[in-house]
């Protein structure tokens, strides 16, 4: 955590950050120095270099590649992956050919990137025109909402005058009561953490600095889920309205949506809405001849699943290497470039707005007040109805799989729920459990963005496991010593069972994770043994030749 | 007696009183418990809390019998009435595995390791009962080149253990940014600017990262990490007047290395390039190492004995045959506050003479006397302790970071943080780089600026008013001096934007002050 990084690279402020500066140049036909991007900043050649050398996208291994097949746990369960390479690597030759970790297409699989788009389902089948640069028809996601109320996909804030129309009703609203709906409200983070919405705002409006921010962060990384790029692309306005409420309640004038270049239309979506706003005087100085000024601006991730920490994301900004920060100090005091700012979801941001349009009492009306609301759930390819839902927090499991999701297109035995960070859950543990975090989290699981990966029935646990830790290695960021080591560790337990080298040490796997659980200094590597855990515990058996007890 | 109501922790189930500097938990049980009941391999307590190695993990309830959780102690505030357990099955098996981890890259050659009995990961490790993993075949950063390429840094990052020391010392001491880690997860590395040799690149040769390091990963030349020596002694720095605290490694009366004890408050741990490493002046030929007498015309080596009886014999002959005044005496800047003490002492007590004079007299004088004819002595009125509790920083014809480095590294963290600088200098110094006002004015002018500033001061009437009432003679001359002043002629005479200068007159007017005279 460099304080003296984070204020140098505050001097040029958000706007042109170091951040944009370092990925622009780099991505650049004709790069400058950077020795000259350092001095502009008084700082050290080795802090951008540190930083390029963080992101997979920067790396001249990855500028070298063409296409990128998504590696998500959702497409790899599907099995579709494979068969997308061999062909891709026919098209452009054996070394064109990366990866990228889930492209948000989980619902019909067969995922790749190619020259800044992402192609999913069936599109691999206009490979010719694709490569040609013709433009193809695709397939969206299917959303519904099931929900009493729908606060996320409803038609509200549709429109530019819908947008107005609500700020003017807003900009006149005391903040202490806007403050006051989204408490009464019961809203929790929707990005894994659950903090009340309503006292980050709150604690962020009392904080003293000259100048303040709001990010959101939209750096879903979590493979399944979908959820905020139906919002970023189905419903930008909320999203964007929720940041400038936000502006407008904790006094700041600044923000910025933090969105990971994995998702190329949610930043197209974005990027449209924020330049018609400020067309119409939505965005900008002195919106709707009020003194409340709110500017807006998009960063584009480059690769790195930690970003979406909060204090990554912040490093990440500020030009630092994305690594997690230790709290206190909390971002709500010293956030970015160590001035008070409130990073949210963009579920929770939407969430935010819809409480606002529709008052917070019919959102406590659902379910508990731990878990209260809608919320957002993907379901993946295996099932009939694959899509986006909004659904009553409370809702049964059951319900959700077996009607609105319509079951299964094959058998499945196990589901990751909320990310690679979230519990694996048996088939028939489904039964047992409601649409609610601190029930997932009682039994040993973790509800987090609540998107679901499939696992069939014939999918290899010892295989999953090797996933999940190559998963961590690839994306610890490196700074505490539990993740950096452990997950590597873990990695080659799992590389060498599959060689068949060696067996897995069941003892030294079992302190392993405890000692991640325990020791990391964030939920990556730190929650990364919740679905281990849950995967021994229930298929232990599955592995049991390939284990030895002692070690 | 504080009216504040003490506040009180608990350190595995004793109580003990949370004091001012009790920043975390691990400072807060250092203090009382020493420093080797809670391990630790990232925490540098010159250094900000990181958070990195997690060894330093211990158990915290926020009441008696409460609910536990595991939280590293260096970045967890001590709060009143928690219950701290520093030790117990669970915490020792965190302990255990994580340094494990840390073992399964690390070549385990201690016994032809420089820095053998000296390491910091070895004796976390042995006090833990470890000295080998239980990993099959773990991939290790094994095979990297020694870096020897720097004239007092040595890079051995086989031995690295990722703990980020260094380019924390780089950064939050120094102030320099030559080191950072690259690359992400397991393939983080430590390397200096854009991938350079150590010699090649930026590095000022402090040697904040060597002493840092917990291993050999980074050490110096001279290996004073680790040298053999048969005595260490406290001095202090004669390069410049800063005083550092330095530790001279002594083997066969010879000096062969300097460390910096990390407790000092002038320095703290740190020191510069000439303070740690340019100390081979110390044996040279050249230099004299025993007092000269002038007999028949030529210098003789002498004992001091001798020189005292000397020195004592001229001195009273002189003062007896023509009076103390025909004596004088000349000492050093680069002496200490205490050598000086005793040396004008024996000028003005013992001989009589305030004949007495220092190597100061070109670049000082002038400051000196202004001082003196304002506020009655021309000594300095902030002391080095006041940069931390200053908002603005004006710097008059100085270039502290070479001059005074520990001192100029101390202002630049100031500034990095956010706190305002003033510099008037015709170069471009390194502190004029982050200077919120450069006032680049052409050589000899400083009179006109600072009048410049003074007229924008008064005619902004940012003066306190009370204070020039009650405390001060001949305000109104001064101020009529002042405002006759011509501004417009003076930024020409100066050759500078009379804008600038007016800003930053306001900045200065409306901050607390670190007043640095070196002009």
């Amino acid at each position: 955590m460099s304080k003296n990084i984070s204020n140098l690279s505050g001097r040029i402020g958000l706007k042109d950050n170091l951040f944009k500066q370092i990925s622009e140049n780099t991505l650049s036909e004709t790069p400058q120095d950077i020795n000259e991007i350092a001095k502009k900043h008084n700082l050290g050649v080795s802090t951008l270099h540190g930083a390029e050398s963080f992101y997979e996208f920067l790396r001249p291994s990855h500028r070298e590649k063409k296409a990128f097949v998504c590696n998500g746990s959702a497409c790899m369960c599907a099995g579709t992956q494979d068969k997308l390479k061999e062909t891709l690597k026919e098209k452009l030759g054996d070394d064109k050919v990366g990866e990228m970790f889930c492209l948000g297409h989980c619902y019909e699989n067969n995922a790749f990137h190619y020259d800044g788009e992402n192609y999913a389902g069936k599109d691999i089948e206009k490979i010719d025109q694709i490569l040609n640069g013709e433009d193809i028809k695709q397939d969206k996601f299917f959303s519904k909402s099931y929900a009493t109320t729908s606060f996320l996909m409803d038609d509200k804030l549709l429109s530019t005058d819908q947008f107005k129309e609500q700020l003017n009703k807003f900009l006149k609203v005391d903040k202490k009561e806007i403050i006051k709906s989204l408490l009464d409200s019961n809203l929790t983070g929707r990005g894994g953490a659950g903090f009340p919405t309503g006292m980050k705002w709150d604690f962020c409006s009392k904080a003293k600095g000259d100048k303040k921010y709001v990010i959101c962060n939209a750096d879903e990384g979590d493979s399944g889920a979908f959820s905020d790029r139906y919002l970023l692309e189905d419903q930008p306005l909320k999203v964007i309205f929720g940041m400038v409420i936000c502006g407008l309640v904790i006094g700041s004038d600044e923000g910025v949506l933090y969105i990971r270049g994995e998702y190329p239309k949610s930043i197209e979506a974005i990027n449209g809405s924020i330049n018609e706003l400020k067309k119409l005087g939505l965005l900008g100085d002195k919106i709707l001849g009020t003194d409340f000024s709110f500017d807006l601006g998009i960063c584009i991730g480059q690769g790195a699943y930690i970003c979406g920490e909060e204090t990554a994301l912040i490093a990440s900004i500020e030009g630092r290497r994305a690594e997690v920060d230790v709290r206190p100090p909390f971002p709500v005091t010293e956030g970015l470039y160590k001035k008070p700012t409130v990073v949210n979801n963009v579920e929770t941001l939407a969430a935010a707005t819809g409480i606002l349009i529709n008052g917070p009492e019919k959102f406590s009306a659902i379910g508990n007040k731990k878990s209260a609301g809608t919320k957002l759930v993907c379901l993946d390819s295996f099932f009939n109805n694959p899509g986006v839902y909004e659904i009553d927090m409370g809702t049964s499991m059951k319900k959700i799989f077996n009607e609105i999701g319509g079951g299964y297109k094959e058998p499945v035995k196990a589901f990751q729920v909320g990310g690679p960070l979230g519990g694996v859950v048996p088939l028939n543990e489904i039964d047992n459990l409601n649409l609610d975090f601190q029930e997932f989290t009682a039994k040993g699981f973790m509800l987090g963005h609540a998107s679901v990966v499939s696992i069939p029935k014939n999918f290899s646990m010892a295989e999953y496991i090797h996933h999940l830790f190559e998963f961590s290695a690839e994306e610890s960021c490196g700074k505490c010593f539990p993740g950096r080591l452990g997950s590597y560790r873990g990695k080659e337990m799992f590389d060498q069972a599959k060689k068949g080298t060696a067996k897995i040490p069941l003892k030294l796997l079992n302190e392993l994770l405890v000692t991640m659980q325990k020791g990391c200094l964030c939920a990556l590597c730190g929650a990364i043994p919740t679905p281990i855990i849950n995967i021994l515990k229930y298929f232990g058996d599955e592995m049991k030749n390939d284990m030895v007890k002692d070690n | 007696m504080s009216s504040e109501k003490r506040k009180i922790a608990y350190i595995d189930g004793k109580p003990y009183e949370i004091g001012a500097n009790h920043s975390s938990i691990l400072k807060f049980v250092k203090s009382y418990v020493g420093e080797k009941k809670v391990p630790t391999l990232c925490d540098d307590p010159n250094l900000a809390p990181y958070g990195a190695c997690r060894v330093c993990s211990v158990e915290v309830a926020l009441e008696k019998d409460g609910p536990t959780k595991i939280v590293a102690s260096c970045h967890t505030p001590v709060a009143e009435n928690q219950h701290i357990f520093t030790s117990n099955e669970a915490l020792t098996s965190l302990r255990k595995n994580i340094v494990e981890l840390v073992l399964t890259d690390h070549p385990m050659e201690c016994d032809s390791c420089e820095v053998n009995n000296n390491c910091e990961l070895q004796t976390v490790a042995n006090d833990l009962g470890i000295s080998d993993h239980r990993y099959n075949s773990p991939k290790q950063h094994k095979g990297i080149p020694r870096d020897t390429s720097h004239d007092y840094m040595r890079m051995n990052l086989d031995n690295c253990i990722n703990c980020g020391r260094c380019v924390r010392a780089c950064d939050e001491i120094q102030g320099s940014f030559v080191l950072t880690m690259s690359g992400r997860g397991f393939e983080s590395r430590i390397t200096t600017d854009n991938d350079m040799m150590f010699g090649d690149s930026s590095c000022v040769s402090c040697g904040a990262c060597a002493h840092t390091c917990p291993t050999d990963a980074i050490s110096d030349v001279f290996k004073s990490k680790s040298a053999d020596v048969d005595q260490k002694v406290r001095t202090t720095c004669s390069y410049c007047g800063v005083g550092c605290n330095l530790e001279a490694s002594i083997k066969d009366n010879k000096v062969v290395a300097i460390d910096t004890p990390k407790e000092t408050e002038v320095n703290a741990g740190h020191t510069c390039i000439k303070g740690r490493y340019a100390f081979s002046f110390y044996d040279h030929p050249d230099r004299l190492k025993t007092p000269l007498i002038k007999r028949n015309g030529k210098f003789e080596e002498a004992s001091w004995d001798e020189a005292y009886d000397f020195i004592k014999k001229e001195m009273n002959r002189i003062v007896k045959d023509n009076g103390p005044d025909a004596f004088a005496g000349i000492s050093s800047a680069r002496c200490t506050n205490e050598e000086n003490y005793v040396f004008q002492k024996m000028i003005r007590a013992a001989v009589g003479t305030n004949s007495i004079d220092c190597c100061a007299r070109i670049c000082h004088s002038p400051t000196a006397w202004g001082m003196q004819q304002t506020f009655g002595t021309g000594a300095a009125t902030n002391s080095t302790e006041d940069i931390y509790h200053a908002d603005l920083f004006i710097v008059i014809g100085a270039n502290p970071t070479n001059a005074h480095p520990v001192t100029g590294s101390k202002i630049k963290q100031q500034v990095m943080k956010g706190k305002k600088l003033i510099v008037l200098d015709p170069i471009t110094t390194e502190l004029a780089k982050l200077a919120d006002y450069h006032i680049k004015l052409r050589p000899g002018t400083n009179v006109a600026i600072l009048n410049m500033m003074l007229h924008f001061i008064i005619k902004s009437k940012l003066h306190n008013v009370d204070f020039v009432r009650d405390r001060t003679e001949g305000f109104d001359n001064f101020i009529k001096e002042i405002e006759k002043q011509d501004v417009d002629h003076l930024a020409k005479v100066a050759g500078v934007d009379k804008q600038l200068v007016k800003e930053a007159a306001i900045a200065y007017a409306t901050a607390k002050i670190q007043w640095n005279f070196m002009v």
